[in-house]
């Protein structure tokens, strides 16, 4: 559906109410898995996040997550269009081994038989006690383990809340591995990571998220258009079911 | 015999010519009372038809049919507005363009909420160009929308929509379906309705490609990352995606998915289908959240070839990722080059292989009739679990295990199974019943069992030791480690 809320920037202006916030910075950082690196940059203001990939090889979409509302938008470059959704609060499917059965598959609703999915090992942070300082900020280790793949995490609460980079709407069959879990973990414990790996039963490493830079930020009140869609982009319907 | 014939025959031909001609004389006259009458309907008593002689926009406003005599061309806006209900509308075959070069228009716009529309037959085209080296695209903002709630009843047939803004056709997801349509170049989403078929979208946006609730016989293609189809069901269908997921949907059957970066099959259940990523990094082939029947997933960086918690009958293939995962796999075949072939908690009639450093199967519980191959260090099947209070019960049965520099096969418990390893073990346990275990190496061991092996077979032909056990009863080792409880030996 083409929707005609075309946002200005005075409108967008006015809806931009800014908190107190610990740290206002800009965060740049390079997650890598396989043969595929990604850079990101973390632009943080008061509430609200922004988050882009910084190649130019192509137009990427970028993120903005306002933290009060876990409002999300996804601004798409490619098409003057965004979408916007609000940030899961529940954890998913494989976050915890739970007792209930779980729903059917998103789009069925209540017709026909439905076969419930196995659960997943539990997920759970653990806390190795070891603390360390990375760029000026106070780090803990923490680990996750899953089917022999072992993640290190060192992450900081000194940092506003941390949001994984997406590129599209959330997915419907979440996976349960590891790598796709362990952002949504640290945003339930409100941690910053700045040090990550993931390594395989032999050793191999098969992931990696590392903060290169953290460069504190004052933001203008012309700064803050970063914190919503370009003017003249189009509101556009998120998918259904 | 000829003079004897001649009355009767005489007779005969008598009867015969005098009968007809008394009821032939009684018709009347031959001259017919004039031209026969029409008998053909005329269109519009089969179905009343308005022409729509504008070639420039137009807006309907009562129910009806109507039909185009020329092309349509708008220098702004909309193109056609339906504001009425139980409209059909034929393009016969002409085309709607627009000149426009800031896309804000619709050329099809189902206004308000509409119920029972038909649109059928012709095009929709947008242009590309360029203008002092900028690219400007003389394009509609969509093909065919609404733009306040999604229409009832509403079908579009073989309609083609090149080069829009956003949508190709947009139905929504009420009772409507998309036919035979074709759309190539839409920066959102090609195609969306509750039912499409045979209809194919090529080279759209960030949306997907097709969206709805049940896709029969399509194929699309996002350029971006949106979904190549996203859907509840699809069938016999093929979604490709740059940077999303090839296809979305909660039941595939008879499918195939590719992406470049993302995953390339994505779904609840899965029939039949294939998932492919080209990926170096850590897209899957294909995900199912439930179950993957005869299916095949393939990926070419860390992801995983094939997951679903239970995968029957299934292939996957990875580099560097495990080919096939599952909590139960049946009936499956992983090859990878250096991570696990088939990794499960329990596999039954598996293969996995490995030519790196991974292992060929690796479970929890346990593995049944399977054969697994590491051509690196790994194993070639590994068991390995501890239930309540530490308790190992990992089992192997019926298997064959094959290792160039690791264990054959390890596990808590070996039954009927087989182990060889060029430089390593070839069976590593507690215990062991019926197995043989061969270890080629110089110094490797045959058999290594911590507790008892009954009716097995070690051996080290190259210098190596061939049983070590607690406890051997019935069994034959080419040598034995020192302590051996020996039972029934020869």
């Amino acid at each position: 559906m083409f929707m005609s809320a075309t946002l200005t920037g005075a409108a967008v202006l006015s809806a931009l109410v800014l908190n107190a916030s610990a740290l206002d910075a800009r965060v740049q950082a390079v997650s890598g898995q396989g043969q595929d690196r990604s850079e990101l940059l973390y632009t943080i203001a008061g509430n609200r996040m922004r988050i882009e990939r910084t190649e130019t090889n192509q137009p990427h979409v970028v993120d903005i997550v306002v933290f009060d509302s876990n409002a999300v938008t996804l601004v798409f470059p490619q098409n003057h269009g965004f979408i916007q959704f609000s940030a899961e609060a529940e954890p998913s499917p494989g976050l915890g081994a739970t007792n209930s059965s779980p729903g059917p598959p998103p789009g069925l609703g209540n017709a026909g038989p439905f076969i419930p999915p196995p659960v997943m090992e539990k997920l759970e942070l653990q806390d190795t006690g070891r603390k360390t300082n990375l760029l000026g900020f106070e780090c803990k280790l923490y680990e996750l383990k899953q089917r022999g793949r072992a993640m290190e995490i060192w992450a900081t609460d000194q940092l506003p809340d941390f949001e994984p980079y997406v590129e599209n709407q959330q997915r419907r069959f979440k996976p349960h591995f590891i790598e796709d879990q362990w952002q949504e973990l640290l945003r339930a414990k409100k941690l910053f990571p700045l040090l990550v790996k993931l390594r395989m039963e032999n050793g191999s490493e098969r992931m990696s998220f590392e903060v290169q830079s953290i460069t504190p930020q004052h933001f203008t009140e012309e700064d803050m258009k970063l914190f919503a869609p370009p003017a003249g982009y189009t509101r556009l319907q998120p998918l259904p079911f | 015999m000829k003079t004897e014939l001649r009355p009767i025959a005489s007779a005969l031909l008598l009867v015969i010519s005098s009968a007809p001609f008394s009821t032939a004389f009684g018709q009347g006259s031959l001259v017919p009372p004039g031209p026969p009458g029409p008998t053909m309907k005329t269109l519009d008593q089969i179905e009343a038809r308005t022409p729509l002689t504008n070639s420039g926009a137009v807006a309907i406003s009562q129910s009806g049919s109507y039909y185009l005599t020329h092309n349509i061309t708008v220098a702004s806006g909309d193109a056609i507005t339906i504001a009425a209900d139980n409209v059909t509308l034929d393009l016969n075959g002409f085309t709607i363009s627009t000149t426009t070069t800031t896309p804000s228009g619709i050329a099809i716009d189902l206004v308000g909420t509409r119920h029972s529309i038909s649109i059928l037959n012709g095009f929709i085209q947008g242009s590309a160009g360029t203008s002092n080296g900028l690219t400007i695209n003389n394009e509609f903002n969509s093909g065919v929308d609404y733009s306040n709630a999604a229409p009832d009843g509403a079908r579009v047939s073989g309609l083609t929509v090149n080069t829009v803004l956003r949508h190709g056709v947009y139905l929504g997801l009420n009772t409507s379906s998309i036919q035979s349509c074709f759309v190539d170049n839409a920066g959102d989403t090609g195609l969306d309705a509750s039912f499409v078929s045979d209809s194919v979208a090529y080279n759209c946006g960030t949306g997907a490609g097709i969206s709805g609730r049940t896709i029969n016989n399509c194929n699309a293609s996002s350029t971006s990352s949106g979904f190549g189809i996203y859907a509840v069901n699809a069938n016999n269908s093929a979604g490709t995606s740059a940077s999303g997921v090839g296809i979305e949907s909660t039941y595939v059957n008879y499918c195939v998915g590719s992406s470049a970066t993302g995953d390339g099959l994505d779904t609840a259940t899965a029939y039949n289908s294939t998932g492919g990523t080209t990926s170096t990094g850590g897209a899957n082939g294909l995900y199912a959240s439930v179950l993957a029947c005869n299916c095949t997933g393939n990926c070419a960086g860390t992801g995983r070839g094939l997951y679903a918690p239970a995968a029957l009958s299934c292939v996957g293939y990875s580099p560097v990722g495990n080919a096939v995962e599952a909590n139960t796999a049946q009936n499956c075949y992983g090859n990878t080059y250096s991570a696990d072939g088939v990794r499960a908690k329990t596999a039954e009639n598996c293969y996995g292989y490995t030519t790196g450093n991974g292992s060929g199967i690796v479970v929890d519980a346990a593995a049944m009739n399977c054969y697994g191959t590491s051509a690196g260090n790994g194993s070639g099947i590994t068991v390995s679990s501890f239930g309540p209070n530490n308790a190992a019960f990992g089992v192997a049965q019926n298997c064959i295990g094959i290792s160039s520099s690791g264990v054959g096969i390890q596990a808590i418990n070996v039954n009927n199974c087989n182990g060889t390893s060029a430089s390593g073990t070839g069976i590593s346990c507690s215990g062991a019943t019926g197995s043989a275990g061969q270890a080629n190496g110089a110094g490797s061991i045959g058999i290594n069992a911590s507790g008892i092996v009954i009716g097995c077979t070690g051996t080290a032909p190259n210098g190596g030791l061939g049983l070590s056990a607690y406890i051997a009863n019935s069994s034959f080792g080419t040598t034995y480690n020192s302590g051996i409880h020996e039972y029934n030996m020869p």
